[in-house]
């Protein structure tokens, strides 16, 4: 059985749906990356396997009904919701006893060595360091912690490009082996497109895409073409289109590579592109800069 | 990182899964306690404040070479001056009414300021269940805030007996007009018995009743708990014309009917003839008063796993 299978999980909120029914299964050993535009459901499907928020349909993580076995899930479960939810009043040396506390598979001198490699005190509280360093803090505790599944929401929201790399790279190296698996949900995904081995977007309450990075990879293809090829190319069928520099790139879903490679330079598109491309043109935002292209 | 860690991480689930450490309901209760006590620490801070205004009070007033120890008190517009033993009566109240003060603020915004902050997403996130928390914050008013009391209360008296002797014997006078009559182990003995039937067992509801609100409300829980019984008194009031809301909140309050106080003279004093266990234990209110709490901290427990962050 998956770390995570939900069949018709849904959710709504008075009239408004958040989740229409979706289906997913997601092994041990993942990294999904959890895309999608503001209100499209992320943070209520992450709640719905966290046991924060009840919900219909079918849902078991690591085989336990996340809301009403919440308290033995969260044994094995891990989770930073946002950016800095850590008491604001807690001194470091506080939050490490507290979890060491109250986690039995929370390894003490593991997370005192991630702190080791920062600048953060142990006597300051939370409310002296700066967002990155909450940031780093919540992230050593948490990596401390040998949970099974982590739960990773808009982890690095609002933190400069150095802490984020940091933060992935950190998770990367420090934490991540075969056995555990992550979910996370970000809008800066051009930093976590080489840490993912799945991604789906979530549009409308819908899964609207998902592939592992492999299928992806194979499956989405970039082509550069000068404006004499354009009509050619766009005779592929390409599912979005835009300028750069006076040359088009067209993006296309499941096409020939070795017929494109004739018409220009042809390369993977990142997910940014493809997000853009699939949901944009769901959501009719980037419409204007998609026309001319045939569907 | 260390090579044990790494050595750890290279185990197989099942191995991991036995190499946890085991971890108590009762650890995780304490540490849960322990975590209140870091956050609120005006629980012991103002108590303590006031015991230390209390002694500092005394300190002029020996400095000023006050020594007659007396208190007015009004009773039914005659004016009295009683002595010494009225003095330490003075100090146990300005100490229980702080920590009162303190215990409601607290109970009012334990479950209310961890949603507004979204810090209740990081607790959340640590394998301790809704109960264990609900309860971990209901211990601070019903066990630490009455043994605060109890300890400065005692340590008060102590500090002002010593401070009052000493200078009684300076100024060449019998040491033994600081003691008060009833003595003080006994005064101490009825203190512990008012705490613990007053501020304990009857309040009960009155804590868990906030704890609840403040589990609830998405703002102001201090309004929610205070308007909606007394609107609910004003519309009995005006549609009924009688006034059991009031009565009732008046009694819960006074403790009147608990056969715990004397409120005969206005105010809630202790009284020795007072401390009749049997008459306080056949009271229906307390026993109907610990139900309702009891409800009201189940509430608690469901608004907390239901409530999403302010």
């Amino acid at each position: 059985m998956a770390l995570i299978e939900a069949h018709g999980l849904r959710k709504r909120y008075g009239a408004t749906v958040a989740l229409g029914g979706i289906d997913l299964s997601i092994e041990e050993g993942r990294i999904l990356g959890l895309i999608g535009p503001n209100g499209a459901g992320k943070t209520t499907a992450l709640n719905a396997i966290l046991g924060l928020a009840p919900f219909e349909g079918e849902l078991r993580v690591l085989g336990l009904d996340p809301w009403t076995e919440r308290d033995a899930l969260m044994r094995e479960v891990c989770f930073i919701a946002d950016v800095a939810i850590l008491p604001r009043w807690i001194k470091v040396s506080q939050a490490l006893d507290y979890v060491a506390g109250v986690h039995p598979r929370f390894d003490r001198a593991k997370a005192e060595g991630f702190l080791a490699k920062t600048s953060i005190k142990r006597t300051s509280r939370v409310k002296e360091l700066s967002k990155g360093m909450v940031a780093q803090l919540h992230l050593a505790l948490v990596m401390a912690i040998d949970a099974r599944l982590l739960v990773l929401d808009e982890p690095t929201l609002g933190l400069d490009l150095l802490y984020r790399k940091q933060f992935y790279d950190s998770l990367l190296n420090d934490y991540f082996d075969h056995t555990r698996t992550i979910v996370v949900t970000t809008h800066q995904v051009e930093e976590l497109q080489n840490i993912l081995t799945d991604v789906m977007f979530l549009n409308g309450g819908r899964i609207v895409l998902s592939h592992s990075m492999e299928e992806f990879e194979a499956r989405y293809v970039e082509a550069l073409v000068g404006p004499e090829q354009l009509a050619a190319a766009r005779a592929l069928k390409p599912i979005y289109e835009r300028e750069v520099f006076g040359r088009s790139v067209l993006l296309f879903d499941g096409a020939d590579r070795k017929q494109l490679a004739a018409l220009g330079e042809v390369r993977t598109p990142s997910i940014a592109d493809v997000f853009v491309a699939v949901i944009g043109g769901e959501n009719g935002i980037y419409g204007a800069s998609a026309k001319g292209v045939n569907r | 990182m260390s090579t044990q860690s790494n050595a750890a991480n290279e185990l197989p689930l099942e191995a991991r899964a036995t190499a946890q450490t085991f971890i108590s309901p009762g650890r995780r209760f304490y540490w849960s306690v322990r975590r209140e006590l870091w956050e609120n620490r005006s629980i012991y801070l103002a108590p303590a404040a006031a015991a230390g205004f209390v002694i500092l009070g005394v300190l002029i007033s020996v400095a000023r070479g006050a020594l007659h120890l007396s208190i007015t008190v009004t009773t039914n517009g005659m004016t009295e001056q009683r002595g010494v033993a009225a003095f330490y009566d003075a100090t146990m109240a300005a100490i229980m009414l702080v920590a009162l003060i303190v215990s409601a603020f607290y109970c009012l915004s334990a479950l209310h300021g961890e949603r507004r902050d979204r810090s209740v997403l990081f607790w959340k996130s640590l394998p301790v269940s809704d109960l264990t928390t609900v309860l971990a914050k209901a211990v601070i008013p019903l066990i630490v805030f009455p043994a605060v009391m109890m300890v400065l209360i005692v340590a008060t008296h102590v500090a002002s007996l010593v401070i009052f002797a000493a200078a009684l014997l300076a100024h060449g006078k019998s040491a033994s007009m600081a003691w008060p009559s009833p003595g003080l182990p006994q005064m101490w003995g009825m203190t512990l018995y008012h705490i613990v039937a007053i501020h304990v067992l009857w309040y009960a509801p009155l804590y868990c009743y906030m704890l609840m609100v403040s589990a609830w409300a998405k703002r102001a829980p201090f309004l929610w708990a205070v308007l909606p019984p007394v609107a609910a008194g004003i519309v009995e009031k005006i549609a009924f014309g009688s006034s059991h809301i009031f009565l009732l909140l008046r009694d819960r309050l006074s403790g009147e009917s608990s056969g715990a106080v004397t409120t005969a003279t206005g105010g809630m004093k202790l009284d020795s003839t007072q401390i009749a266990p049997l008459h306080f234990l056949a009271s229906p209110g307390l026993w109907l008063g610990l139900v309702a709490a009891v409800i009201f901290l189940a509430a608690a427990v469901r608004l907390r796993r239901e409530q999403a962050p302010v």
